[in-house]
């Protein structure tokens, strides 16, 4: 029978030689494989200050027509990765529901406008908003707007509010999905859906 | 006879006709919005692979995509107000910003890729080669003091031997 002699120099290199494969397999491992991070996004607004205030004119939510209204769109990217993000602006009212977060569900309200923006990771970027009321059209006690949002007017159909009081801008925050190639509401982190959105409450004065 | 050659007319003129409207539908700014809007999906899409690409060939990729986005903005404000031929200028110089931006795109996918394999590849050929060098390092290292020690337990005997032999 072949028995197969080992010095006691020759154990202990083999010993060493398998324990250091195991260390440096393990070393080798974890630098090649990316760790996992908390991915998200960060949505803010500021008033014209840039800041966290004065989010309406001599800081009176009452705003009249032709009264210009600047505030500041931000969105920072933390997903470790390239992101194609959408900001949708929506008008709303006290009645009509804004996105659910539980359910993951945008608004069910129309856009008024979009942002369209590619991110690199750690990316902040920041977009005026400049917008006022250009026309407020009442069909009996319930007035309808027609904003201008950067130089743009848009018509708003199907929102209204009673006296022109509590409308609401919601802003979302929407991704290009790389896989199906679909626009979405919010983004997708270890297994779960995450949403960001702000909203700013408003009246719209009627002029008597 | 004749009858062959009207039909033979007939479906020349027909597929004149075909022609004619598909190129006019394929030049409408809206064919065009759609398909830089497609091809800037598909680019994003090269992109999201390519993450570990330089960083300098990456932001000049985004830079390029965003003004594609802006043009394309401005393309849709174009057709809005039905200025046709600003559209169409517009739409198509987002469609050449953003095919340039996909073969950038697609030779960043691949030299990231290359690198990022070469990184696999260096790192995991070195495992071995470490391992051993750490065993033969230490085997060696290991006997170097054994044999120190032995030769020092050897002096010191051999110093006491003379010492008794002295006395």
């Amino acid at each position: 029978m072949f028995r197969l002699r080992v010095s006691e120099g020759g154990k202990r290199f083999l010993t060493i030689l398998i324990a250091s494969l195991l260390i440096y397999s393990t070393i080798a491992y974890i630098s090649t494989t990316p760790r996992p991070k908390e991915q998200f996004f960060q949505l803010y607004i500021l008033g014209e200050t840039k800041m966290a205030e004065k989010y309406y004119p001599d800081d009176n939510p009452n705003i009249s027509p032709k009264t210009p209204v600047q505030w500041y769109l931000g969105v920072t990217n933390f997903m470790g990765s390239v992101e194609y993000i959408i900001i949708k602006a929506k008008l709303g009212n006290q009645t009509l529901q804004p996105p659910n977060e539980a359910s993951v569900m945008p608004a069910n309200l129309p856009t008024i406008i979009e942002f369209r923006r590619i991110l690199l990771d750690n990316e902040t970027w920041e977009i005026p908003f400049t917008w006022k009321i250009a026309n407020v059209d009442m069909k009996g006690e319930m007035a309808f707007l027609t904003l201008n949002i950067n130089n743009k007017n848009i018509t708003v159909q199907g929102v209204g509010a009673k006296g022109g009081h509590n409308f609401r801008i919601i802003l979302e925050l929407w991704i290009l999905d790389k896989e199906t190639k679909n626009y979405v509401f919010g983004w997708k982190t270890q297994g779960q859906r995450r949403v960001a959105w702000l909203q700013i409450w408003f009246n719209a004065t009627i002029a008597p | 006879m004749r009858k062959s050659r009207i039909a033979i007319l007939t479906a020349a003129i027909l597929s004149l006709a075909i022609a004619v409207s598909i190129q006019i539908r394929a030049s409408t700014p809206e064919s065009l919005i759609k398909q830089a809007e497609e091809e800037l999906t598909e680019t994003f899409r090269i992109l999201g692979k390519a993450g570990s690409a330089d960083d300098a060939s990456l932001r000049s990729i985004i830079a390029q995509l965003n003004e594609a986005l802006r043009l394309l903005e401005e393309a849709e404000q174009y057709t809005f107000e039905g200025r046709v031929t600003e559209a169409n200028t517009s739409a198509e110089e987002a469609l050449s910003l953003i095919e340039k931006a996909k073969g950038e795109a697609e030779s960043a996918l691949e030299a990231s890729s290359q690198i990022a394999f070469q990184v696999l590849v260096f790192s995991w050929s070195m495992v071995p080669v470490a391992s051993s060098l750490t065993a033969l390092v230490t085997t060696r290292g290991y006997g170097w003091y054994i044999k120190r020690r032995r030769r020092k337990l050897l002096d010191m005997a051999i110093m006491r031997k003379r010492e008794k032999e002295k006395k």
